[in-house]
């Protein structure tokens, strides 16, 4: 099909008083040879956006050049059947108009650039072909605790299938085992039953949900709408199909017999929370030694937890936990003492209610304290020594019984100590070039993915799998893989069942989306993916290697084999691939590297440096946005180009642009490090790998590496933008023009 | 390891002390508030923050030998700034109540004036007392003529009986306060400056806090106690009349011979003394029981043991001066009647004095001159 550019300028919100109008018409219709160029006074209006749609039925133009506000503005206006019509949005308003001065000869050339960059990308975008196979609309989930049990119900009510895996021979999980749990409703005073009982009575009589407990997964091959699933039970193995995954595998208790110095093991009347549970539900507290009651018992909380040496972190249960079984022990003997030694009590929300109830019992005792040991008297009593106490002293305590507040370690994480992380397979000689810190994925005989990168889900810190946590709870970095409740990280009942109702919600989503061929979060609705032209791959597994989403699988030869439900359409492989094979049909290497082309560089004797800059369109492109919503003014010679994310960065551009006579160039992406915000987790970190290597090229060329810097921001950063352009500039002008100007 | 101190929690206590009017101790969270708006807490180790813990964990032994929760003047500022709702200055109020209840003598005492069931028993005693001495003298009649309350309880019975009463709280709060000064120097707070000589300890301790007691001035350092300071100020002064009165008479009595010399004459500056006493008591009295009435309960709470005690008091103080003007309105049966009732009720003032909230006037003072002592003092 031909192409047909339509080029339609606002001269709205302030841009037609601030540019030569018909000059910028010019660069469309003279040297781009457009053949409808149209003006008018407020496109984004019922009269002005008919006129697009108007030239789209009666003209045929099938390509559109919006050269008006910017790209996140209006885009329920100026949107089109992408798989129909390509559309080029050139940002005149935040990007030129309000952000230098009007009518001045720099903003012009800067509009005209912008003119220019936008034709060019439009005359190479094609129409989308989204990617259509057979969709599986089942949902798949694993874990049958809380989590597990309400993200099954919550799937089913909103009517989906759902196969719910389970490896004990009973579902229920942990909350099972409780014998009551601490206040979940209004007024939150009074201990209440887990109502477990009623919710795997509600799993098991609901037709749409087929349970097999008792049983494991094998095997997970396949890609989000088209999992094909090996489940084996009993012994025998079974295969089947679903389109999205919940994980809610929830958490173990962590070692206590790592505890030494706490006396686990060493002492029998040293137990854990986990035996308290037990004992309620039998109804006596007794010590393990002789079988006589308790009638004094302490509680250490953060037992291993928030401590460098065991757990780092906080489980947020174990305060609640342990005021509950202090309540339990109360009721049953009026006249027993129990302690609770913490480091903070930690009752979050509405459960400070409860606290305080407890608190009022005039048989608990609390304060905050350092225990520093765990021994046993000559009677057999527990005797803990705890450093700086609230009573103002060290203090030692002697209790018949000892409880330790142990935390949560996820499922996904048990395995991790054991483990060291996973090093690329990279060949030796290519070592070294390019290494970004290596994924740490723990075999945790969980899932069992038949993907090339692992068999589990990345994790990120402690064992728990990585998800975008800022923005997007549950998203894993395997995409149509939800992570859901304790396995994604430490919280109560309550907070599972909300969190195993978002992870539900988010796998029908999924596989809608899916099913129409459409990307998932953060580009939702995408109908591009990327394209490989296999003849001329070399089989160096960049991409393969470097996709966070683990979207390339690789044949025996090295061969990428994609699938493209997975691809999050990041373009990170596109950035990764030396041979430059990996496309969408709306943006490529060819593509933005002819942007690079298109800017017009003034001879060095103009004095008028050229700098681009690559700005990643999750956050400092939109930063750059409210610069202009700020009227806050920079430097006008610098050029904009939007990425997908700055891991599109590929090399070619930065040789392109230089070669051109660009005089510097600037990339600026998110945060990356353990804290992120790279929308496609390591995107920005392996453009500033790969940017490390581009400097010792530019050496070679006797191209000083400064003319290159590669920067990190987030959105609420947006007024430190200027003063970044206005340094580079002048680092620049330090430097001198680049030298490859005038050839 | 040496410095590690053993904790043993006292259940019992905690419930004595929740019992005694503490109810919100367990609230506490040690956030230290109360120590921080506190005017008269010293600087190191301030109570009531700490006294708080100690009460939640039953630590008894630590409380009784703690000269800071006689510090505290109960504004109760402690309790209105309090984040969780607990109450210090009702804590350490009950505190007090179960500390001097613990060191009197004889102890079964303090249980009978702690409890409203033994009220009846402990006015019913002074009133069979009495009674029996009055009908085995043969004075259980109305006497004829002028009213003269000697003719109707002669000086014989009723002077032994309230000087043996006075023997026997004397021996009482010896005792008493004996032990506590005791427990204080083995307290938390040991004396800083032992081997002192007794002229240079009453200079130097006793002697500045009677002076501050008279001049009632740590009261005035409680920015919200302007109230309370008047109206304890009246009793304080009402009851040094009345003790003044009370000397002067027993003095001519006895010493001047004067046996008849009752009732004084309205001009007579010994009598004008005793109704200007008797009129500030009923003040300081009816400011107090209002001030009580009018309390906010999430401030604080009055117990038992501060009603029982203010209202003998002010039933004293009425008694008396009614006693004196159903005399001067001359109406026997009347006159007779209620000068009986107002020496059962002096009685129960002196005579439980060592047992019931009457006994702060001696803890206190001692508490604070071993402050004084210590260095505890702010």
């Amino acid at each position: 099909m031909d192409k047909k550019i339509g080029v339609y300028i606002c001269s709205g919100c302030d841009i037609g008083d601030s540019l030569d109008m018909d000059a910028l018409a010019n660069v469309a219709t003279s040297e781009y040879k457009v053949p409808i160029c149209k003006n008018h006074p407020m496109l984004c209006g019922k009269e002005g956006s008919s006129i697009i749609n108007n030239d789209i039925q009666k003209e045929g133009v099938n390509t559109v050049v919006i050269a008006a506000c910017s790209p996140r503005e209006k885009m329920e206006i100026f949107s089109y059947d992408p798989t129909v019509i390509s559309m080029e949005r050139v940002n005149l308003r935040e990007h030129v108009v309000w952000c230098h001065p009007p009518n001045d000869e720099d903003t012009q050339m800067l509009a005209e650039d912008y003119m220019r960059m936008g034709l060019v990308k439009a005359q190479k975008m094609e129409p989308l072909e989204p990617f259509s196979e057979e969709i599986n609309k089942t949902i798949l989930v694993v874990g049958g605790g809380i989590t597990g049990m309400t993200s099954a119900l919550e799937a089913a009510k909103a009517g989906s299938d759902v196969i719910l895996v389970e490896k004990e021979p009973e579902l229920g999980g942990w909350m099972a085992k409780l014998w009551k749990q601490f206040p979940k409703d209004p007024p939150y005073l009074d201990l209440q039953e887990t109502g477990i009982d009623s919710k795997i009575i509600e799993v098991k009589s609901n037709t749409k949900i087929n349970v097999y407990t008792g049983a494991k997964i094998e095997k997970t091959e396949g890609a989000p709408g088209m999992f094909d699933i090996t489940i084996s039970q009993n012994g025998n193995s079974e295969k089947v199909k679903a389109g999205a995954i919940v994980e809610a595998t929830g958490w173990q208790p962590y070692d206590a017999s790592k505890l030494d110095h706490l006396g686990f093991g060493k002492y029998p009347n040293v137990v854990t929370n986990i035996t308290v549970e037990e004992m309620a539900s039998k109804g006596k507290f007794t010590k393990p030694s002789d079988g006589k009651e308790a009638k004094s018992i302490a509680f250490i909380q953060c037992a291993g937890s928030r401590d460098s040496e065991h757990l780092p972190y906080c489980s947020s249960y174990c305060c609640l936990t342990s005021l509950k079984q202090a309540k339990y022990i109360r009721e049953q003997n009026g006249d027993a003492k129990v302690y609770i030694l913490y480091k903070d009590i930690r009752t979050l929300a509405q459960n400070e209610i409860f606290y305080k109830k407890i608190q009022e019992d005039e048989g608990i005792f609390l304060t905050k304290g350092d225990v520093v040991g765990v021994t046993e008297d000559s009677e057999k009593n527990m005797v803990i020594d705890v450093d700086n106490t609230l009573l103002g002293e060290n203090i030692q305590i002697k209790a018949e019984m000892v409880v330790l507040a142990t935390g949560m370690v996820p499922a996904a994480g048990i395995e991790m100590k054991e483990v060291a992380p996973v090093e690329t397979e990279a060949p030796p000689d290519e070592k070294k070039e390019e290494e970004t810190p290596a994924d740490i994925i723990i075999p945790s005989d969980i899932l069992n993915l038949d993907y090339r990168q692992g068999p589990e889900l990345p994790s990120l810190m402690y064992g728990f799998p990585d998800s975008h946590y800022i923005c997007f709870p549950y998203e894993s970095r395997r995409t149509g893989i939800y992570v859901a409740g304790c396995g994604r990280q430490p919280m109560d009942s309550s907070a599972c069942t909300d969190d195993a109702a978002g992870a539900a919600l988010k796998a029908i989503q999924c596989i809608e989306l899916t099913s129409q061929g459409k990307a998932l979060h953060p580009r939702a609705g995408d109908m591009s993916y990327p394209d490989l032209y296999m003849s001329r791959c070399t089989q160096c597994k960049r991409c393969t290697e470097e996709c966070p989403f683990g979207v390339y699988n690789e044949d025996e030869k090295g061969n990428p084999l994609p699938n493209p439900t997975r691809c999050r359409r990041c373009g990170i492989c596109m950035g990764s691939c030396p041979e430059r094979i990996i496309s969408f049909k709306d943006y490529s290497v060819d593509i933005i590297g002819s942007m690079v082309k298109a800017v017009e560089v003034p001879d060095e004797d103009e004095e008028k440096p050229r700098v681009i800059a690559f700005l990643c369109e999750n956050d400092a492109y939109p930063s750059l946005d409210i610069v202009g919503r700020k009227r806050l003014s920079y430097n006008p010679y610098i050029r904009v180009i939007p990425l997908r994310c700055l891991g599109n960065v590929n090399l070619v551009w930065i040789a392109d642009a230089l070669s051109k006579g660009i005089d510097g160039i600037i990339l600026i992406g998110c945060k990356y490090g353990d804290d992120y915000q790279c929308h496609y987790i390591k995107g920005s970190e392996l453009a500033n790998y790969r940017l490390e290597k581009i400097k010792e090229t530019l050496d070679r060329l006797v191209l000083e590496s400064e003319r290159v810097r590669v920067l990190e921001l987030s959105i609420d950063e947006y007024d430190k933008l200027p003063g970044i352009f206005d340094d580079f500039l002048e680092t620049i002008e330090e430097v001198g023009p680049n030298p490859y100007k005038d050839f | 390891m040496a410095d590690r101190q053993l904790i043993e929690p006292d259940l019992d206590f905690v419930k004595k002390v929740i019992g005694f009017g503490g109810e919100t101790l367990k609230k506490c969270f040690q956030c230290a508030t109360c120590s921080v708006v506190c005017n008269l807490s010293p600087d190191n180790e301030p109570f009531p923050r700490k006294e708080m813990i100690w009460a939640q964990w039953g630590l008894k032994d630590k409380l009784l030998k703690d000269p800071d929760i006689w510090l505290c003047h109960q504004c109760n500022d402690c309790s209105v700034y309090c984040p969780r709702g607990a109450k210090p200055g009702d804590v350490l109020a009950a505190i007090r109540n179960y500390s001097f209840m613990h060191f009197s003598f004889p102890s079964f005492m303090g249980k009978l004036l702690s409890e409203g069931k033994y009220l009846p028993l402990l006015l019913g005693f002074p009133i069979v007392l009495l009674l029996f001495l009055l009908g085995v003298t043969g004075h259980l009649n109305i006497p004829e003529g002028e009213i003269v309350f000697e003719k109707f309880v002669p000086h014989y019975i009723v002077d032994p009986v309230f000087i043996l009463v006075s023997i026997f709280v004397a021996i009482s709060l010896a005792i008493g306060v004996t032990r506590f000064w005791k427990g204080m120097s083995e307290g938390v707070f040991p004396s800083a400056s032992k081997g002192l000589s007794i002229g240079d300890f009453v200079k130097s301790h006793v002697i500045p806090t009677l002076v501050d007691i008279v001049k009632h001035s740590k009261f005035m350092d409680c920015d919200r106690n302007r109230f309370r300071y008047l109206a304890h100020l009246l009793i304080f002064y009402s009851f040094a009349a009345l003790a003044v009165v009370t000397g002067v008479v027993f003095f001519g009595i006895y010493f001047l011979g004067l046996e008849h010399m009752l009732p004084l004459a309205q001009w007579n500056p010994v009598k004008l003394l005793a109704n200007l006493g008797a009129i500030a008591l009923i003040t300081g009295c009816t400011i107090v029981i209002s001030n009580r009435l009018k309390e906010d309960e999430a401030k604080s709470k009055s117990t038992y043991l501060d009603w029982v005690f203010i209202i003998i008091v002010y039933l004293v103080a009425i008694s008396g001066l009614l006693t004196e003007i159903v005399r001067l309105v001359n109406i026997p049966v009347l006159a007779y009647s209620i000068y009986f009732i107002h020496l059962v009720l002096v009685f129960y003032l002196i005579a439980y004095l060592p047992f019931s909230k009457f006994a702060h006037m001696i803890y206190r003072t001692v508490a604070l001159v071993y402050a004084s002592y210590s260095g505890r003092e702010k």
